[in-house]
């Protein structure tokens, strides 16, 4: 378990591979099952993760700790969170259509699909389950969303060679997808209780 | 009244387009969960919940929300629902909210219930529709992660419902990387059986 007094190498260390979100915690797997099919998908689904975590990540600390615990209303803390996500997604998409719209139109519509997956949701509510203050819930969100990425690149990479492969016909698909991402997730349980995380 | 659609709506969602073997949505809950029976029957109950009464609430106010707004709006009645068996397990199931956690709150992100909203708002059916939609959903999650929680259970830790069943159980099942794989075999071993299925059809 991490708190404020942990080093925040530690708090990244922790977010990025040995508690990794979709491998260990499993969140978020829809968006890594489904922009996993190359590379380019991959790195597409990267990009608006690691920005609207470190947003939502820095507004919601700032609404929850000045706004929600002063006047006690932290039973308010889901739906203030959904909606600061919602409006992020939404300045996103607007950010995205009107300066890239070549990147636009190669995510498509999946973009509000990655954005709204439970990841964000779920780093901040870790976030206010460790009681983190600002800066190591920095930390720890950007742990998380590399941590997402380095997850969702490896797979891609594995995916493109399992295409290939003479596997049963019966396994083709989602099958053989999960099965992977079983085995690499054995392969991360082989670093838990590193430096005590 | 039960009209002919309605009820094939509900049936499918049990079977032919059950949300976790073949659309595919909601996974996270059902990998992190499912370890023991009783937590399957936990989350399901929880899911249905919210499920069913944010499909109602939806489909009553569909009328009077603008396009615009209807994805908050639908997020906001959604988190209602959550916050409330948030707190309700909290209140009376201790030992469950200990071990459901944070994924009580994040049964709100599920593409589940997003995708859902979404038919609820798309489809210009009824209340009953919607409703019968919603339960068909519910039951088909639920089946598929109290089969999933009870195969865990008894591989992973040699016992259901906390009665021990053998000795020296298979410890990686109840770990994240045998949900992934139980699911896999699983998938597997449905594609296989609707292949033979389909074949015997054709013959």
């Amino acid at each position: 378990m991490i708190n404020n007094t942990t080093n925040p190498v530690l708090i990244f260390l922790s977010a990025f591979v040995v508690n990794n979100i979709v491998l260990i915690r499993t969140i978020g797997l829809c968006s890594f099952f489904s922009m996993s099919n190359s590379l380019k998908s991959s790195l597409n689904a990267a990009v608006p993760i690691v920005c609207v975590n470190l947003a939502a990540t820095i507004l919601s600390w700032l609404f929850y700790n000045l706004a929600l615990i002063p006047y006690k209303l932290e039973y308010l803390k889901l739906v203030s969170f959904v909606l600061i996500i919602v409006l992020l997604v939404q300045i996103q998409e607007f950010i995205l259509k009107k300066v890239l719209a070549n990147y636009f139109s190669t995510a498509g519509n999946s973009l509000s699909v990655i954005t709204a997956n439970c990841i964000i949701l779920a780093v901040l509510l870790l976030n206010t389950e460790y009681k983190l203050d600002l800066v190591n819930s920095i930390i720890y969100s950007l742990g998380i969303a590399f941590g997402y990425v380095l997850a969702i690149i490896l797979f891609a990479g594995m995916k493109e060679r399992v295409g290939s492969a003479p596997i049963p016909k019966a396994l083709k698909g989602y099958p053989i997808e999960f099965i992977l991402a079983g085995l690499m997730s054995i392969a991360i349980l082989g670093l838990r209780g590193l430096f005590g995380l | 009244m039960l009209q002919n659609s309605n009820l094939n709506a509900f049936l499918s969602r049990i079977w032919r387009a059950n949300p976790v073997v073949v659309l595919m949505v909601g996974l996270c809950p059902v990998l992190a969960i499912t370890t023991t029976a009783y937590n399957s029957i936990g989350l399901g109950a929880a899911v249905s919940f919210v499920l069913i009464c944010s499909g109602l609430t939806i489909s009553l106010i569909r009328k009077f929300v603008p396009n615009e707004i209807k994805i908050p709006a639908s997020m906001v009645i959604i988190a209602f629902y959550t916050t409330f068996v948030d707190y309700f397990i909290q209140a009376y199931f201790i030992e469950l909210s200990a071990y459901l956690g944070i994924f009580i709150p994040l049964i709100m992100a599920n593409c589940l219930l997003l995708n859902s909203s979404e038919i609820f708002y798309s489809v210009k059916n009824s209340t009953t529709h919607s409703f019968l939609d919603a339960a068909g959903f519910s039951i088909g999650f639920s089946i598929v992660i109290l089969l999933i929680g009870s195969l865990r259970e008894i591989l992973g830790s040699g016992a259901f419902m906390g009665q021990q069943l053998f000795q020296e159980p298979v410890n990686v099942m109840v770990l994240p990387a045998g949900g992934f794989l139980l699911i896999g075999i699983l998938l597997g071993i449905l594609n296989w059986f609707r292949s033979r299925f389909s074949e015997k059809n054709d013959k």
